[in-house]
């Protein structure tokens, strides 16, 4: 802002700066400072279980928004890409297909679509927004097509124990810990490492910030915008898999639907820059659990769930607010 | 020009968290006035000029501005303008999707029954820009004109919102000189009618040709304030500086008739565009040698050299890089091939605005500083410092972002970014545009030790005295065409000029 300064000392941060770097953490503890206080057996391991459980998928596709928002785009087309990828996998057990080779191909299958959108979107410069539009449209309608509409019930209780496996198991024990945490653990450590740490991560920032210069600098931006689009489909057919698995069923119509709000909502919270050019990973984790954190408090204080969509309105509106950077 | 005080701005102070900007500056402008503002970068030209536009607001309690006789205290930009102080940015600030018309009457529009009253709107914006001694098609899209168009519709929308005082910060610093002639004569016709400009810039010579006046601040405080008849160059300089400059001027380069007979490191021949921007274009760049091109603006010098890095693919002709002939397909190929290319728009296509220094410097060499694809922060970090060392880097650590160094340690990193590859060939597009005297100096001083090392320099200013201190040859381009080639002794803006102007195609 005032690069016209000249200085050798460290300078203390602005308020505004504070809440950018860590305005979901204070955010998500606030929130959590309400619950205590409102709502009755809040403090308790079920509480946390259910949090963890209900918030595990949509972290994935979260990790998936982060790097695609860095780079400068965006992806709606996440939520098709969910029931895209449960629809293989429901169809390839029901069939009497292996549960573990047909969520690969239900990956592989998904990720072919994101390159085909990465590669129009780095090489032929099509804009993120309408080309994931187009996509999201066409893929919901593609698993529509394929499943003839049909629910596909799963029974998890006798036909299929991977189902059981990823949706609904706890390991032994008095603390009833949900298959879920380990995914929620697993995905946060693999977000980091990816946007933090890689070579990759480095060079999707880059081209968020500055296209130009990161081509000019040696990077194969069309190369690294399609592996951003990959990994985004393939985050997100992760989350269709797992929510698909709690449910015990596949709705080709429902599954995912609006579910790449929540996963934007969250990246904006969390303090990634909507224009691209600065991830923020863990506050995009923070970000998703608030926006289930947020539904839960609703829940279990007996009010209508409108109501919490209002308060994730606020919040968002909130958290973009002060990320604007000011204008002359 | 009377004598009358436009503008009096007393014991102005600014603080910024942790820095004082500005202490108690003080600066007057009087009606019709030409006034330079000059300082390093980190002086405080454009904290003090950000104050006055309403940008910045000074400390509470310190000192007054009086602006036309009235006291005031501009809360935004809007309000300053209304007022009749209308900046011209550093950075263009227009629409570049709307018409030249439209940009002129951005938020000022004519109207007629509460509709914008398009016809009278083009004939003003036309009668606006021929003022301006430039004629052009007001109906086009900004973006279709250069960039130098694009200045001027920035000078005429301040001047159709009826400004008093016209602030030009770095104004002309995309302008070649016939343009900064154009704009001259605008300032000087505007002068006649009571306007006063302020005028901040880099570019010594242009203070001597329009200024009356100057005010030098230093550190964010005021240094002086006189007529320029009292100002000579090495006076301004050292006030600038608070040092003796004398050092920094008049070092030529020491000529060596030894690198005309060096291998040819890169050469290109015959290159041409689709566009007519490059109508063959012959090189020969030697191993060491600083090669400088000269022209004017469109004369195809940053063409020649997008051709060269493989920016743009679309030519004909032929690149050798020791004596192997290339087309590379992106910029990727040509660095693993030794080449550097320094953009001469920093913002546009160097800076990762929000990534660290250390990053912004390693970003071409990653695969240096990674395992498995994994970044390695130690070792990123101890080249990072070792550069800033090396090249006097001005930032608080190696993790500030590169957004909040001043321009002139923007332009070290990027250097800096360039050399860290370890290149062959160093193509560098005005790399002191916009950077404070002594920053420049510097980087002076820096290519000439580049090249002490072996590695090549192709040199692209639009400043002749840098290219005549530097250069052991000089290639002089106009429209598309080498028209010109100086060595050595003959190097002197004098021949540059006359090649321009009268030199065959060789």
């Amino acid at each position: 802002m005032n690069n016209n300064v000249k200085t050798v000392q460290r300078q203390p941060l602005t308020a505004r700066e504070i809440f950018m770097r860590y305005g979901a953490g204070i955010a998500l503890a606030l929130l959590l400072l309400i619950n205590i206080c409102i709502t009755r057996n809040f403090l308790s391991l079920n509480t946390l279980w259910l949090i963890v459980r209900q918030a595990t998928p949509p972290l994935f596709m979260a990790i998936g928004m982060t790097l695609v928002i860095s780079s400068g785009g965006i992806d709606i087309s996440t939520g098709s890409m969910m029931a895209f990828a449960g629809f293989i996998v429901a169809k390839g057990i029901t069939s009497g297909g292996n549960f573990w080779l047909f969520t690969i191909l239900a990956l592989i299958a998904c990720g072919l679509v994101g390159a085909f959108s990465g590669f129009l979107i780095g090489k032929c410069k099509v804009q993120p927004v309408i080309l994931t539009l187009v996509m999201q449209i066409v893929m919901r309608g593609v698993t529509v097509m394929l499943a003839q509409s049909n629910v596909f019930p799963l029974d998890r209780k006798t036909l299929y124990p991977e189902v059981n496996l990823l949706g609904v198991y706890r390991f032994p024990g008095d603390a009833r810990v949900p298959i879920q945490l380990v995914f929620f653990i697993a995905v946060i450590i693999i977000g980091i490492i990816l946007v933090q740490k890689t070579v990759l991560g480095k060079r999707i920032e880059a081209i968020g910030g500055n296209e130009r210069a990161a081509r000019l600098s040696g990077i194969n931006t069309v190369r690294v915008i399609t592996i951003v689009y990959v990994l985004s489909a393939v985050f997100a057919a992760c989350c269709g898999i797992l929510t698909m698995c709690r449910n015990a069923a596949l709705d080709p119509n429902e599954l995912g639907t609006n579910y790449e709000m929540d996963a934007i909502a969250a990246v904006a919270v969390g303090g990634t820059s909507m224009k691209g050019g600065k991830a923020n990973v863990i506050g995009a984790i923070m970000g998703c659990v608030i926006m289930i954190l947020i539904g839960t408090t609703v829940n279990m204080n007996g009010l209508p769930y409108a109501v919490a969509n209002i308060i994730k309105a606020i919040v968002i509106i909130v958290a973009l607010a002060i990320q604007r950077e000011k204008n002359v | 020009m009377s004598n009358e005080i436009l503008l009096e701005m007393k014991n102005i102070s600014k603080t910024f968290p942790g820095v004082r900007a500005l202490k108690n500056v003080s600066f007057s402008v009087r009606r019709g006035e030409v006034m330079g503002l000059m300082g390093e970068n980190g002086a405080g030209k454009s904290t003090l000029i950000k104050i006055l536009t309403g940008y910045y607001h000074r400390d509470a309690n310190s000192g007054e501005e009086i602006f036309d006789g009235r006291n005031i205290n501009p809360k935004s930009t809007l309000e300053a303008q209304r007022m009749g102080i209308s900046p011209i940015f550093q950075e263009l600030n227009l629409a570049p999707n709307l018409t030249i018309a439209e940009n002129i009457f951005l938020g000022n529009a004519p109207k007629k029954h509460g509709a914008i009253d398009w016809k009278a709107m083009r004939e003003k914006a036309k009668e606006a820009m021929r003022e301006l001694g430039v004629d052009v098609d007001v109906s086009g899209l900004l973006s279709r004109q250069p960039t130098a168009i694009q200045q001027m519709v920035s000078v005429a929308r301040a001047l159709s919102i009826n400004a008093k005082l016209l602030i030009m910060d770095e104004a002309t610093s995309s302008l070649d000189n016939a343009e900064v002639d154009i704009l001259f004569n605008a300032v000087r016709r505007l002068k006649e009618k009571g306007i006063a400009t302020i005028f901040v810039t880099h570019k010594m010579d242009e203070i001597y040709k329009i200024c009356d006046r100057v005010t030098i601040l230093k550190d964010g405080e005021f240094v002086t304030c006189q007529p320029i008849e009292e100002m000579p160059k090495l006076k301004l300089i050292s006030l600038m500086l608070g040092r003796d400059a004398s050092t920094l001027i008049n070092k030529r380069k020491a000529y060596d008739p030894a690198k005309e007979n060096a291998e040819v490191l890169c050469e290109v021949k015959e290159i041409r565009t689709g566009t007519h921007r490059l109508n063959g274009i012959n090189l020969k760049i030697r191993k060491g040698e600083v090669l400088g091109l000269a022209g004017l603006l469109g004369s195809g010098r940053t063409e020649t050299a997008k051709v060269i890095f493989g920016d743009d693919q679309m030519y004909v002709g032929e690149v050798f890089m020791r004596q192997q002939a290339v087309h590379f397909k992106s910029p990727e190929q040509a660095i693993k091939s030794g080449l550097a290319f320094c953009s001469e728009d920093r913002k546009g296509e160097g800076i990762f605005p929000n990534m660290s220094v250390a990053d912004n410097l390693t970003m071409p060499i990653m695969d240096r500083v990674s395992r498995f694809g994994m970044v390695n922060r130690r070792k990123q970090n101890e080249i990072t410092r070792d550069y800033i060392q090396k090249m006097s880097i001005k930032t608080p650590s190696e993790n500030t972002k590169i957004k909040d160094l001043s321009g002139g340690n923007q332009q070290k990193v990027i250097l800096s970014r360039w050399l860290a590859t370890k290149p062959d060939l160093v193509i560098l597009d005005e790399p002191t545009r916009g950077i404070d005297v002594g920053a420049k100096g510097e980087i002076e001083d820096l290519i000439r030790e580049i090249s002490e090392q072996g590695i090549s320099v192709l040199y692209i200013s639009s400043e002749m005295d840098e290219l005549v201190r530097g250069c052991d040859r000089v290639a002089v381009l106009r429209d598309g065409r080498v028209v010109g080639e100086l060595t050595g002794e003959d190097i002197s803006s004098d021949n540059i000029m006359k090649a321009i102007a009268m030199g065959e195609a060789v």
